[in-house]
């Protein structure tokens, strides 16, 4: 789905990313890379495979950039948190990240810090070499867009659009007969919120409203989601 | 002079001076006879000569005596059922005594075990005393403190519960009281000591209150598994249930005592009288046929509340209080401050506060929920209302308990119809009742998630050898049939994930060189302490005043459709939102009188077979032109048009409806399975018919039948022919037309709780715990990627099909269907039976599809909205 964000075209993925042409860019948020890593650490039983999943869904991502714009992208952005915690960063995650740059070895990646990676220490992965990730903090301007991990505090008033993530914004979808909760964008004056792209993140419940507009991922289509009826 | 000390007892108990125990056992008499009496019959209260009670009491209570000479001394006579308890005591037997509430099932053990163990030398805990609400146990603890003193018995009896506080907590721990009141988390912790074996060695009695409540749930499974524990320690533990009369009371005692365990079994005295009526409409004629919420007989309630002095109204759901709470509000704005509602999703706080005005004689009356079932003891009312159907016997009668404590006036609960086919259910209850036919409650069988609590439980203890644990807990009721691969798979689960590679870096319990599993990991064992229970909260958003205090939780969905500014009704208050913000609704008072209500997930419980064969053998009476009862004298016209239009389903026949309207093709089928076995009947019939294409139907169930709606008719007598009802395949047949996967998440979200996936944090939670916070949901889906053949998975799987579907009623239902004579009749118009079901699908529908197809049409329909 293609829409305009201060006066740039951008195309909403179903896979939970938002492209941006004119710059090459793709623009993910929220990883949470080793997450369950964190939970088996700390004596809790959760299977792995979910950094794998979300490493499949950044190549299928490209992919789809790729086949739509019959060009690669040329840039990642990263909303904040790639990492989960401190226990995430371990041997078995670098060697999954490692194997996954050496597939995708174009793209250069940018990662804004979020809350999550403070914690973790992503920061360390600056001085891996083979990864070549650049870590800033937020907001990265790359005019007209600022890229965060929060969302902005409503009085702040700022020249660029926000792009950010943090929320984990879902939205549920209704027939008269059925209802399921899906990832989802948000959209407002001023900012816009990406869905968590990692395979084992939760999510935040949004609904559309005079102002806010939701975009949910379902299966391989984005839809807008129409104001709810109460 | 009424300050008490932490016993519950007046401090001037402590004086040692004879003549200080004389006004102190005085006092105590006094206050006794001024309180309501905790767990006495009627008869025992008012003895012939009331008088003389007070007057003689004093000079014996406080004294070394017996329980015979106690219950003398008050100038009461024990029941037969209750010197009997006291003499299988003395023998040093175990049992289970039942008897409705309020005849003195307390005093049946409590005064057999005083006499027993009062000379027993061993110091520390004596009797641990179980008790399924943590709001009884203060109560409990102060009747039991009160008589164990007038016996003279000297003891500490004290409570510990999720509510004692943490210094008094410190204390206990120090020197466990003599007598120990407690829920079954409360002894779970204990068992999470270093020290368990050595402090539960002096136990010499197991008390577990109100097994009813406990029996059929994992509650029950834990207090069982921690009974087998105790055991361990103490082999000569007496164990004693009181329960509630059940249909199934030989299974329940062997399951408390665990199978290897003979017992004796002491029926109480004979129920008091129950009268069960209904509130019955002035006509007929504009009495609707379909609905919920009943609101048409809101005139005649609140006459029925104006002419008694306390009155408790019963809903099914919390909807349905927030809605009758606010509606007889509007209709008598006076009655403001004196009314209130009471239900699950409230806070603990404003709980408390509605049952303690309750108690103390402030409120007129209450709407609430069946979170006012238990503690009946304690909360005495003069009038009892049941809004809609009762759906069970035992249910009933509980809720009519709640009046006639009064001496002389017999319990009586009236129904409150919601709509016409309701009216029927009150006159088979009643002769359901006077037959005994009380609903069974089915223990549990070998949930993996609680032992898997339970081995982390006892390695954050003193820990476990598994060879020893597997025959310990072999001994239960619960996990008898276990067999050790099971075992093995949980210790391998709570421990280091087993031989599977998808658990790296993973270790909880952690194996010693001597073959000891232990939790070693500090944090790991404080987190599981604090987890520790098998209640699982609704996953809902606080709601909140914006001034502080908590008012309850509501459903997220429901919440994330409002904005701020929104007015709608909770916990009796409208109330207009002003914030959302971290899981938190933040609202204040608004001026409107009405607002929207939320409704809440789950819950509904379907028609018991007790009540469902019973109405069916009323129709069945009614058929043949009988009617006997005032219910069935206001249902004749009904049933008239019912005969009339089509035919009335009764014991001896089965009754279909095929009906054309503008909407397609419905086919009705009045099975009376209750409602979760018409959805998978509605599911398996579907699927059957439309050869494996559920999506070609909508259904929707109740608790009489179940609608297939399609848009072409089908040949349903060809059908049922060539087997539609068969009972070959069922299970797998379900499985397929259900798309049972949405069901099976439902339940594993009380699983992945239990089995310590889901860790709810610690009060004021520091930063480091939200990095664990997780959906159940999130953990299906990642486990039914990751590890598919995980056995929590084949767990949420079973529980759904049994306790979501109901699969041995839907069983049940097609054998009985298949030897039934079956009519499908075509009625021109929607008959009195099909009406509802009609007007249910409109609300309330089960999807049947795979996630794909799902997803699939709620695009289309989003694509065709926009």
């Amino acid at each position: 789905m293609e829409i305009t964000l201060a006066g740039e075209r951008v195309r909403l993925l179903s896979e939970r990313a938002l492209y941006w042409p004119r710059m090459r860019s793709l623009i993910v948020a929220d990883l949470h890379f080793g997450k369950a890593d964190v939970f088996r650490a700390r004596g809790i039983p959760v299977p792995r495979g979910s950094t794998g999943q979300t490493l499949a869904r950044l190549s299928a991502a490209l992919n789809r950039v790729q086949q739509i714009e019959a060009l690669p992208a040329a840039q990642i952005f990263v909303l904040g948190d790639f990492f989960h915690a401190k226990e995430s960063m371990n041997a078995q995650t670098h060697a999954a990240l490692h194997d996954w740059r050496s597939q995708w070895p174009a793209p250069e990646i940018t990662i804004i810090e979020g809350n999550h990676d403070r914690h973790a220490g992503t920061i360390a992965l600056q001085a891996d070499t083979a990864l070549r990730f650049q870590i800033v903090p937020e907001p990265h301007i790359v005019a007209p867009f600022a890229f965060a991990h929060h969302p902005p505090v409503q009085s702040e008033a700022s020249p660029h659009f926000s792009l950010c993530g943090h929320i984990h914004p879902c939205a549920m979808l209704r027939s008269s007969v059925d209802r399921m909760r899906v990832p989802a964008f948000v959209f407002e004056a001023g900012h816009g919120i990406l869905p968590a792209f990692g395979a084992f993140t939760g999510g935040h419940l949004i609904s559309p409203r005079p102002g806010r507009r939701v975009y949910a991922c379902v299966g391989e289509k984005v839809l807008q989601i129409p104001a709810a009826q109460i | 002079m009424n300050k008490r000390d932490r016993y519950g007892l007046p401090a001037a108990l402590a004086a040692t001076d004879h003549l200080g125990k004389q006004l102190a056992a005085k006092r105590r008499a006094e206050a006794k006879l001024r309180d309501s009496n905790f767990d006495l019959p009627a008869a025992q209260i008012s003895p012939k000569k009331g008088a003389k009670v007070a007057k003689s009491a004093p000079q014996v209570l406080g004294k070394r005596c017996t329980a015979q000479e106690w219950f003398a001394a008050r100038g009461w006579q024990p029941f037969r059922f209750q010197t009997q308890t006291w003499a299988h005591i003395a023998k040093g037997k175990s049992g289970l005594v039942h008897a409705s509430t309020g005849t003195g099932k307390t005093f049946a053990i409590w005064l057999g075990l005083l006499e027993k163990y009062r000379d027993a030398p061993s110091l520390g805990c004596k009797v641990l005393w179980i008790t399924p609400m943590r709001a009884l146990a203060a109560d409990t603890t102060k009747a039991l403190a009160n008589s164990a003193h007038e016996m003279g018995v000297n003891w500490r009896v004290e409570s510990r519960t999720g509510d004692t506080d943490a210094a008094e907590k410190a204390r206990q721990t120090k020197a466990l009281p003599d007598a120990l009141v407690t829920t079954p988390e409360s002894v779970s912790l204990l068992l999470a000591r270093a020290d368990a074996s050595e402090i539960l060695r002096s136990v010499c009695a197991i008390v577990v209150d109100e097994w009813h409540e406990l029996i059929g749930n994992k509650r029950g499974v834990q207090t069982q598994l921690a009974i087998a524990r105790i055991r361990q320690s103490a082999p000569q533990v007496l164990i004693w249930g009181v329960s509630a009369t059940l249909g199934n009371l030989p299974q329940a005692q062997a399951v408390l005592l665990g199978p290897e365990k003979a017992g004796v079994r002491i029926s109480g005295k004979e129920p008091k009288t129950i009268a069960i009526d209904t509130l019955l409409p002035a006509t007929m004629e504009r009495f609707p046929w379909a609905g919920h919420i009943g609101l048409k007989l809101l005139p005649q309630v609140i006459a029925e509340i104006e002419s008694s002095a306390s009155t408790l109204i019963f809903t099914n759901v919390r909807s349905a209080s927030e809605i009758w709470y606010q509606q007889i509000l509007n209709a008598r704005p006076d009655w403001a401050g004196v009314i209130a509602v009471h239900h699950g999703s409230l806070s603990k706080d404003v709980r408390s506060y509605v049952e303690d005005a309750l108690k103390s004689g402030a409120l007129k009356a209450v709407v609430c929920t069946s979170s006012l079932d238990l503690g009946v003891d304690f909360l005495p009312v003069e009038r009892v209302l049941q809004i809609g159907s009762p759906k069970g016997i035992a249910r009933l009668l509980q809720r009519a308990g709640r009046s006639g404590h009064a001496p002389r006036r017999a319990s009586r609960i009236t129904i409150v119809p919601t709509q016409a086919l309701e009216i029927i259910e009150a006159a088979a209850a009643r002769t359901a009742a006077a037959q005994k036919k009380i609903e069974a409650r089915t223990p549990p069988i070998a949930p993996l998630d609680v032992l898997v609590q339970h081995m982390v439980t006892l390695g954050t203890g003193a820990g476990f050898s598994p060879d020893g644990l597997f025959d310990e807990v072999r001994t239960t009721h619960a996990y008898a049939t276990l067999t050790r691969e099971a075992f093995d798979w949980c210790l391998h689960f709570a421990s280091d994930g087993g031989a599977m590679h998808a658990y790296p870096d993973y270790h909880k319990l952690v194996r010693n060189e001597a073959g000891i599993y232990r939790v070693e990991n500090p944090a790991i064992a404080r987190r599981h302490r604090m987890s520790i229970g098998t209640i699982v909260s609704d996953g809902a958003m606080d709601v909140k005043w914006q001034s502080g205090g908590k008012l309850g939780s509501i459903e997220e969905s429901f919440i994330a459709r409002l904005k701020v500014g929104d007015v709608f009704s909770f916990a009796g208050h409208v109330l207009e939102l002003t914030r959302v913000r971290d899981m938190i609704a933040s609202v204040k008072k608004s001026k409107r009188k009405t607002g929207i209500v939320p409704q809440w997930g789950g819950g509904r419980l379907p028609l018991s077979t007790e009540l469902a064969d019973a109405t069916l053998a009323v129709l069945g009476e009614m058929a043949r032109g009988r009617d006997a009862t005032p219910e069935a004298r206001a249902m004749r016209p009904l049933i008239d048009e019912q005969i009339q239009r089509s035919a009335l389903p009764t014991p001896q026949q089965l009754v279909m409806e095929a009906i054309q309207s503008e909407e397609g093709a419905h086919f009705y089928c009045y099975a009376f399975a209750g409602r979760l076995a018409h959805i998978g009947l509605a599911a398996l019939i579907g699927w059957r018919a439309s050869a494996h294409d559920p999506a070609t139907f909508s259904f929707s169930a109740n608790d009489y039948g179940f609608e297939l709606h399609s848009q072409s008719p089908f040949d349903w007598a060809r059908l049922i022919s060539e087997g539609l009802f068969s009972i070959e395949n069922l299970e797998d047949d379900i499985v397929s037309a259900l798309n049972a996967s949405e069901l099976s998440k439902r339940r594993f979200r009380e699983i992945a709780r239990v089995a310590g996936l889901i860790f709810q944090g610690f009060p004021g939670a520091p930063h480091s715990t939200k990095q664990l916070q997780v959906s159940s949901a999130l953990l299906f889906e990642v486990f039914n990627q990751h590890d598919p053949d995980n056995q929590l998975l084949v767990q949420a799987r079973n529980e759904a099909l049994r306790d979501e579907l109901d699969l041995t009623r839907i069983h049940a239902a097609l054998i009985r269907i298949n030897a039934l004579p079956h009519v499908i009749l075509r009625p021109a118009r929607f008959t009195p039976f099909s009406f509802p079901l009609m007007a249910e699908r409109l609300r309330d529908t089960v999807s049947t599809e795979s996630l794909t197809q799902r997803l699939q049409k709620l695009a289309a329909a989003l694509e065709a909205g926009t």
